[in-house]
């Protein structure tokens, strides 16, 4: 990736929404999402348009320290339990501003893209596109070369 | 640079300063026939195109945030702002949005050419004049029925519910050839099913001689005394997306065909100014509300060809709806839940729900400004006129698929997510709700430099000419006066066609 990496900060937060926003299976190994999770998004963000991108970073920083003033703990996010993260999601997911709003269905589609473009998940839900595509391409060769024959003939 | 070449900014180790006797910017729908039929007239064409080169292979891999970011502009992450704010699809790669879209291909209505007869001094665009140039672009990028092979479970879904409904459905035309139903078009088509122009006009370009540029971002076009004399470039490096080389070509014709948002913004950069302020304005993008189908019975709707039909009952009312599957991320993307209730509803219902939209054909308008930085804004502002409409396309979306044995629907409205019974689409008109409260979509963007005879109403002249730089055209749907209601792929490449056989025949006015 060219050296790219996301701010400290912002990782800390992504990788504490992620298992609230899009939660994986226990069986499958955490670290390894993580890691797959942070790479992804990074390599995302880095496309995103500088201002949208400084946007994106400052109300993921935002998100982060509004607890403190808005009544919903004394601690940052990233350091709550996960019952009160939990609540204070909700008031971003459900918010009357639309700000608020928009934020949230930003940050959540970004990491709801990520996780479940992770091909770990998709044998649990019946997701096989390697194979689907490899049937696919051996059928329209198949088709090419019927027609292929019949005009030789 | 040797003619016939397609050259990579990987491949590239000098800049360049050439002359051409044509420069088309943007490989997609609107600049990839103009540059082929161009360069099989004679002349020497160079094509730039922003985004790189891909081929079919290249979309064999199954890693959605990759083509995301090799296919799409800002990885898909664009959006129009507004209340609410839409997300648009363009494609920035070799064939443009062409390379993503779903091939279908629709002529421009009766209805609008004639509109755009009457109300835009247009009277060429009749279906009778515009006949050939349909015929033209139909045989070359191979518009065919679907054939049974390709079908899948969910567009036959959408079809059973619209039939005990007795809505008309029309079976699909699309561009290809012998497609196969793999269902990656948005990524890319993996077999060589779908002909966009990275398949037929681009190779039919370079064989007759024309260079194309990738990887190749327009910065300025070059005026003098009234007319173009060419462009500024820079080759982009697509890792670390710093500039690596310089280009500079001289050409006397300059043909624009970036899409609805990049060329009014190339134009306002490059110093151009119509004299109606018209540039950028009149921004109209086709929202599709998306609405999906739950279903005891699996589905597996990822396999087969999307929208083999398309519910046309309502298009005189400016409404067309389809079904369009796609890959679990993507798919996230359109439910309104998180946390547990997102993943166990993808792992649960991924098999056993079509994913459908409505489109609508839009009144409301936007406008694109450009902003420091070389960044550009795209607003736009849904009227209560086609808030109504998306709410009623919606609810007879639902309608269809309870018509089909749908157990669920699930809605694209902030207080309003799901219904259970066809009793229960009451709701949608019940629940208070304002044009915020929808989440929509599109991936048609359009009208930003509109045709039309008179300098003091449009942008471009009835062949894509600019009113006040002679040998300066526009060729993409940033073109149309109005909305066209249908896919504009056929549409963009017929003007397109158009367009070309007019620069053809009076080149002799650009290189006096």
């Amino acid at each position: 990736m060219d050296g790219k990496k996301l701010p400290d900060q912002i990782k800390k937060i992504v990788l504490a929404l992620s298992p609230e926003l899009a939660p994986i299976p226990a069986d499958i190994d955490q670290a390894t999402h993580e890691e797959f999770v942070i790479h992804e998004i990074t390599k995302l963000i880095y496309e995103i348009p500088l201002f949208f991108r400084w946007g994106l970073f400052a109300s993921l920083w935002l998100f982060n320290v509004l607890p403190v003033f808005s009544g919903y703990g004394f601690k940052r996010f990233i350091s709550q339990p996960a019952d009160k993260k939990n609540v204070y999601i909700r008031s971003w997911a459900d918010s009357r501003h639309a700000f608020k709003r928009d934020v949230f269905k930003a940050v959540k589609g970004i990491i709801a893209l990520v996780t479940l473009s992770h091909s770990v998940l998709w044998k649990e839900m019946g997701y096989e596109p390697q194979s689907h595509l490899e049937e696919r391409i051996n059928l329209r060769q198949k088709i090419i070369n019927e027609k292929r024959t019949i005009n030789n003939s | 640079m040797k003619s016939g070449q397609l050259i990579t900014a990987n491949e590239l180790t000098q800049n360049i300063d050439e002359r051409f006797d044509v420069c088309v910017v943007g490989s997609g729908a609107g600049g990839s026939p103009v540059a082929k039929e161009l360069a099989e007239a004679g002349y020497s064409v160079v094509l730039l195109e922003e985004g790189g080169y891909y081929t079919v292979k290249d979309f064999q891999n199954t890693n959605t945030v990759d083509s995301l970011i090799n296919l799409y502009r800002d990885a898909g992450s664009t959006v129009l702002v507004g209340k609410p704010n839409i997300v648009y699809a363009e494609g920035r790669c070799v064939g443009g949005s062409t390379t993503i879209n779903g091939g279908m291909c629709w002529r421009t209505p009766d209805k609008i050419l004639k509109r755009w007869k009457w109300e835009r001094g247009l009277p060429d665009l009749t279906p009778e004049r515009m006949e050939s140039f349909f015929k033209r672009v139909e045989s070359i990028i191979g518009v065919n029925p679907i054939s049974e092979i390709a079908r899948n479970n969910d567009s036959e879904i959408l079809k059973r519910g619209a039939e005990k409904l007795g809505y008309k459905v029309k079976a699909n035309l699309r561009n290809q050839l012998d497609c196969v139903g793999a269902n990656q078009c948005i990524t890319g088509c993996p077999t060589g099913g779908k002909q966009p122009p990275l398949l037929t006009y681009i190779p039919a370009f370079l064989k007759a001689g024309g260079t194309l540029l990738a990887n190749t971002r327009v910065k300025q076009i070059h005026f003098s005394g009234g007319s173009v004399t060419g462009v500024t470039a820079h080759v982009i490096d697509p890792l670390t997306k710093k500039k690596k080389k310089n280009v500079r070509i001289h050409a006397k014709v300059v043909v624009t065909s970036c899409g609805a948002i990049q060329t009014p913004s190339l134009l306002m950069r490059s110093g151009y100014r119509d004299k109606a302020k018209l540039i950028g304005q009149n921004l109209f993008v086709h929202p599709n509300t998306k609405v999906i189908g739950v279903f005891e019975d699996p589905i597996y709707a990822w396999k087969g060809v999307n929208q083999a039909y398309q519910i046309t009952e309502f298009i005189d009312e400016g409404i067309i709806m389809a079904v369009n599957f796609v890959s679990p991320g993507i798919a996230s993307l359109a439910f309104p839940f998180y946390g547990h209730k997102l993943m166990n509803s993808i792992k649960d219902i991924y098999n056993h729900c079509v994913l459908g939209a409505a489109l609508i054909e839009d009144t409301s308008r936007g406008r694109v400004r450009n902003l420091p930085f070389d960044q550009v804004l795209a607003t736009y502002k849904l009227n209560q006129r086609d808030f109504d409409l998306a709410r009623r396309a919606t609810a007879l979306l639902a309608e269809v698929y309870f018509a089909a044995g749908a157990k669920k629907v699930i809605l694209p409205f902030t207080h309003l997510s799901e219904i259970h019974t066809v009793d229960e689409i009451r709701k949608i008109f019940s629940y208070p709700m304002s044009p915020i409260d929808i989440e929509l979509l599109t991936v048609h963007i359009m009208g930003t430099c509109q045709m039309g005879a008179n300098e003091d109403e449009s942008v471009v002249d009835p062949f894509g000419e600019t009113h006040r730089a002679r040998g300066l055209f526009v060729s993409d749907a940033s073109v149309f006066p109005t909305s066209i209601g249908v896919n504009p792929q056929e549409t963009i490449m017929a003007l397109a066609t158009r367009t070309a056989f007019y620069i053809a025949e009076n080149m002799s006015k650009y290189s006096g």
